[in-house]
């Protein structure tokens, strides 16, 4: 007997019962198809006819078809303790879910010692309040020992680069032109600044270039935000916090009777701007932003968005509108303002007019129209985002590309941090990798809401979609975790773009691409000579190739992470080809008769590759 | 004087007699519907309600009211003590039997039965019951009790806005808040959903643990189902809810606010083509049609390039739910498109100061006075004067409630 029938028979036996006597109990409700009778469909308008709904249900079964999936070809290989990368961070939890504990830590991949092969550092946390710390927790500098299969050998004490207290972020270049990378690390309370000394050691120089800032800062850029051809660095602060008396939310019911307080109930704090002179000297000119702060800034990307050879500044911040901040200088072409254009190039908020919880960035022309697109990744149940680049001459202007993509549902039941817009197998077409990891324990009230959770791949189809592929990806694409920061760079020098992912709790992770690719690329790294020898914003093109394949050197990006500085151009052949590039100071040259091969240098003005 | 055959008085006297016989058996019949009716038999009584039930019931009555009870206020007793006691569904047959125009318990038999089919997890009853109770109101000396009426009413819509919510029929919630909201300012979050239909989560854990003990109820509910696959797909779960959702048009394919669900899903998993297919067969637009539906029409014309159809239908969208971020984002999109940069800007401006809204919201409850205030003053700034008001008038109250506690406190 239907639903109906037994909704109406009440009414139907009521009547019988009496007599004569029908109760008007009625039956609002829907009722079944056929029944031949006009639905009320409790206020919802409905469709009438019968005719009408069978076309409906024959609509049902158009659309889509499902194919055999098939083999990306992407995949990675985690890197056992044999490689003598071994690393585990420190947050200092112990159950009282402090808002400081949860958002982990960096990697930055970066050439330390000038040899061609890329090195790898990890920030690390502390014991909480930092005036505790007594150096037990340092972070790790691991030197690639470039043998045949990848080794790495622990140098932080070597190198003295002994990074003590709470640290989070890192941001790499070469900041006083001596050949060699500095590194920037955010932290609690009070910014690193490890100047390179070119021998293989670095020295702390933040208290004498006043760029410790002191407020709890995430992300870090480089980049020349002036145009004067030094770099100059933005950092990206996160929350008004006090490590003495931290704010703490107890919760009887969970586990250790408290639960992570959410962002919500804290302050943002507004970001910091240093400008280089180039000769060592730092000046904070914070001031110089307006109308944007404070926010609640995790990621922060330094990159020219517009075309125009002048970097933009583009801020995630958890929970609230991101900022895409613009230069403004004056004539003699000092920086007089940095101001926010993000609402009228519809970067602010997603297309549901959300300020999302925004972590890490990842800048790329990912579908090969020449301009740099930005992916964000963003908290659980809901989408990441992808703001594809629709700028024309001055006006910045963006479109959420995230559904057309089909980067949106998948990432529904991830809260995703580090993320790079790799081109992991070698096709020109960027991919994406995210890692993930919830903030929160939350599976003691909601089992579906998991805490670890795994990276994710997904391909680019190069038509404007992506696919995901973590399935076949490698066994560390199984493993759920607590992932935060990710960088990439080529560690093994074989033209394929390698990973490294800071995770929380559990062991750091070096992944090895050892993706099937049939194409070839060329990695390079470029060399400023008339504008920062970290050229930001330089641009290569491989001339003849359409669509358009080219890349940018991107300041910051992912979370908390610095990718290696160097230019991964992949889908090429086994052939001669022209480049272009087009230096942050205006000039551009061309290289000719250039054949795919691993890595190799370019210095500005030089007339040829250098091969390492 | 003629006299009368006995043949033919005979044959007068039959038809009176037999005349006579049936206005016996007419009164008798007549007087013993009237006994019935009075009864509490007159209504039936649930089979398996015992005779001690009853008696009970009617000494319950008759010691609170000093009188005896009618057959429908038996039947209240009846469902209430029997609900206390954990018998629910005989509770339910009990007040199904009073006619819901009954002058004394009509309105108050639908609330219960509304509340008890709650506690049985259905959903499509306890709505009913409530349209019924809403639909009696109109009818003229319904309810004896005017301040009683008012109060079941407004129970009742609270109820309805609530099964609303689950299903996330928002443009049948915001009548029902608005009708609610004539009766008096209403607590912080009716009043956020009434002035903010869309700026708070819709689809929690929480929401969807109660729509899943409806559905075991009535898993053949179309819209139960589809707002269940609503929720899958929030979550990801595309593969699912596209079974469900596809399940739910089957189950009741005229169901425009089904049919929207199902096309909300094969758009957002750009199934372009099913998409497609699936609108086409949609009847022509229509006012009052689901926002939902309007919606999908709005993003159908902006994939076919048809801008000002889209800006339309985006229109249409504002005019029912001006704070919704997401129409002025779609909006704005459709007049970029159309080269109207200064109302697109003006558009994206308003999305960004409902984000900041939206952060506001989720603090503004009594206890937190100020979180009200914010979000009174943003109302404000967003030109929403009503939702204003309500925001303040509820900061007072907050504040009130915070000082008469501290003072309780001294």
């Amino acid at each position: 007997m239907s639903e109906w029938w037994e909704r109406c028979s009440g009414s139907v036996g009521a009547a019988m019962g009496a007599g004569a006597l029908i109760l008007t109990m009625g039956c609002t409700g829907e009722q079944p198809r056929g029944a031949g009778v006009t639905e009320a469909a409790g206020g919802q308008a409905v469709v009438q006819t019968e005719q009408e709904r069978e076309r409906i249900l024959r609509a049902l079964t158009s659309g889509r078809q499902s194919g055999a999936a098939e083999q990306s070809g992407i995949r990675f290989r985690e890197l056992g303790k044999e490689s003598g990368f071994e690393f585990v961070r420190y947050d200092d939890m112990r159950g009282q879910r402090r808002i400081l504990e949860v958002n982990g830590g960096g990697a930055a991949i970066f050439d330390v010692d000038g040899d061609g092969w890329l090195d790898v550092f990890l920030t690390n946390g502390c014991v909480l309040p930092t005036r505790l710390d007594r150096g037990q927790t340092p972070g790790r500098l691991f030197r690639n020992l470039h043998q045949s299969e990848l080794r790495f050998g622990d140098c932080s004490e070597a190198s003295g680069l002994l990074q003590r207290g709470f640290c989070c972020g890192c941001a790499v270049a070469d900041v006083d032109h001596d050949g060699f990378e500095d590194l920037y690390l955010t932290a609690v309370g009070g910014n690193q600044f490890w100047k390179n000394n070119g021998d293989g050691t670095f020295t702390e120089t933040a208290t004498e270039t006043g760029t410790k800032c002191g407020l709890w800062g995430s992300s870090a850029a480089f980049g020349d935000l002036n145009g004067d051809g030094h770099p100059d660095l933005y950092v990206a602060n996160y929350l008004e916090v006090s490590e003495e008396a931290p704010l703490l939310c107890p919760e009887p019911r969970a586990p250790g009777g408290y639960i992570g307080c959410t962002p919500a109930m804290f302050r943002g704090v507004p970001d910091a701007v240093y400008l280089s002179d180039g000769a060592g000297g730092w000046r904070d000119v914070s001031g110089v932003v307006t109308a944007a702060f404070p926010g609640k800034a995790l990621g922060v990307v330094i990159c020219d968005l517009g075309g125009d050879r002048r970097p933009e500044v583009y801020v995630a911040n958890d929970g609230q509108p991101n900022f895409l901040l613009v230069s403004e200088t004056a004539e003699d072409g000092g920086l007089v303002g940095l101001r926010d254009r993000a609402v009228e190039a519809s970067a602010a908020v997603n297309y549901e007019g959300f300020g999302q919880a925004s972590m890490g960035i990842a800048a790329e022309d990912f579908n090969r129209d020449g301009r740099t697109d930005l992916f964000l990744t963003h908290f659980y149940r809901d989408t990441n985002t992808l703001y594809v680049n629709r700028s024309q001459g001055e006006l910045l202007l963006f479109d959420d590309g995230t559904r057309t993509s089909l980067l949106g549902l998948p990432s529904l039941g991830f809260l995703g941090f580090g993320v790079s817009g790799m081109d992991a197998d070698n096709d020109g077409w960027s991919d994406l990798l995210v890692v993930n990891g919830h903030v929160d324990d939350r599976t003691w009230f909601d089992a579906d809401q998991p805490y670890r959770m795994t990276a994710q791949m997904f391909q680019n189809r190069g038509d404007g979609t992506f696919r995901e592929v973590t399935g076949d990806a490698g066994a560390y694409f199984g493993r759920a975790l607590l992932g935060r920061g990710l960088a990439t760079g080529d560690l093994d020098r074989d033209g394929r773009l390698d990973a490294v992912v800071s995770n929380q709790l559990d062991p750091s992770a070096v992944l090895r691409n050892e993706s099937d690719v049939d194409g070839r690329s060329l990695v390079l790294k470029l060399v400023g000579v008339g504008c920062a020898r970290t050229p930001v914003g330089v641009r290569v093109r491989v001339l003849g190739v359409e669509p358009v394949l080219w890349r940018q050197l991107v300041g910051g990006g992912s979370y908390q992470s610095a990718d290696a500085c160097e230019l991964h151009l992949g889908g090429l052949e086994d052939r001669e080809y022209d480049l272009e590039v087009q230096w942050p100071d205006g000039s551009v040259q061309q290289i000719s008769g250039i054949r795919p091969g691993k890595w190799a240098v370019k210095q500005q003005g030089a007339a040829a590759l250098l091969p390492w | 004087m003629q006299l009368e055959s006995p043949v033919i008085a005979e044959q007068q006297w039959r038809p009176r007699r037999w005349r006579r016989i049936r206005w016996v058996v007419l009164s008798l019949v007549v007087a013993g519907a009237l006994w019935w009716l009075r009864s509490p038999g007159g209504l039936g009584i649930p089979s398996a309600v015992t005779s001690a039930d009853v008696e009970r019931a009617e000494q319950e009555f008759r010691r609170a009211q000093q009188r005896d009870a009618d057959a429908a206020e038996l039947l209240l007793t009846l469902a209430e003590n029997l609900a206390r006691r954990g018998r629910v569904a005989v509770a339910v047959e009990c007040v199904e039997r009073i006619p819901v125009l009954d002058q004394r318990s009509g309105l108050r038999s639908r609330l219960l039965l509304a509340q008890y089919c709650l506690r049985l997890n259905q959903a499509f009853r306890a709505e009913r019951a409530v349209s019924e109770l809403l639909s009696a109101v109109g009818e003229s000396g319904v309810g004896d009790d005017r301040g009683a009426a008012a109060v079941q009413v407004r129970t009742a819509r609270e109820l309805l806005v609530f099964l609303l919510s689950l299903q996330f029929r928002f443009e049948e919630r915001q009548l029902a808040l608005r009708e609610l909201r004539q009766g008096g300012l209403l607590e912080p979050l009716l009043t956020k959903q009434l002035y903010f239909p869309s700026l708070l989560a819709w689809r929690t854990p929480q929401q969807n643990e109660r729509l899943q003990q409806f559905l075991k109820e009535s898993p053949q509910d179309a819209r139960l189902v589809a707002a269940h696959g609503r929720y899958l797909l929030g979550a990801g779960a595309v593969e699912e809810a596209r079974q469900l959702l596809d399940g739910a048009v089957a189950m009741s394919p005229g169901n425009l606010g089904v049919l929207s669900a199902a096309l909300e899903c094969r758009f957002e998993e750009q199934d372009l083509a099913g998409f497609r297919d699936l609108l086409a067969v949609c009847p022509e637009y229509a006012e009052g049609e689901p926002w939902l539906l309007t919606q999908m029409r709005a993003e159908a014309a902006a994939l076919q390039g048809d801008w000002s159809g889209s800006a339309v239908y985006f229109e249409v969208l504002l005019a029912a739910d001006d704070t919704n971020a997401l129409y002025c984002q779609g909006l704005a999109r459709a007049y970029g498109q159309l080269g109207q940069q200064d109302k697109r800007l003006q558009l994206q401006q308003r999305a960004l100061q409902l984000a900041e809204l939206r952060l506001t919201l989720g603090e503004a409850e009594l206890k937190n006075p100020g979180a009200l205030r914010a979000a009174s003053q943003s109302a404000l700034a967003l030109g929403l004067t009503a939702a204003a008001e309500d925001l303040e008038q509820l900061a007072q109250a907050g504040e009130r409630a915070l000082r008469s506690g501290q003072e309780r406190q001294r």
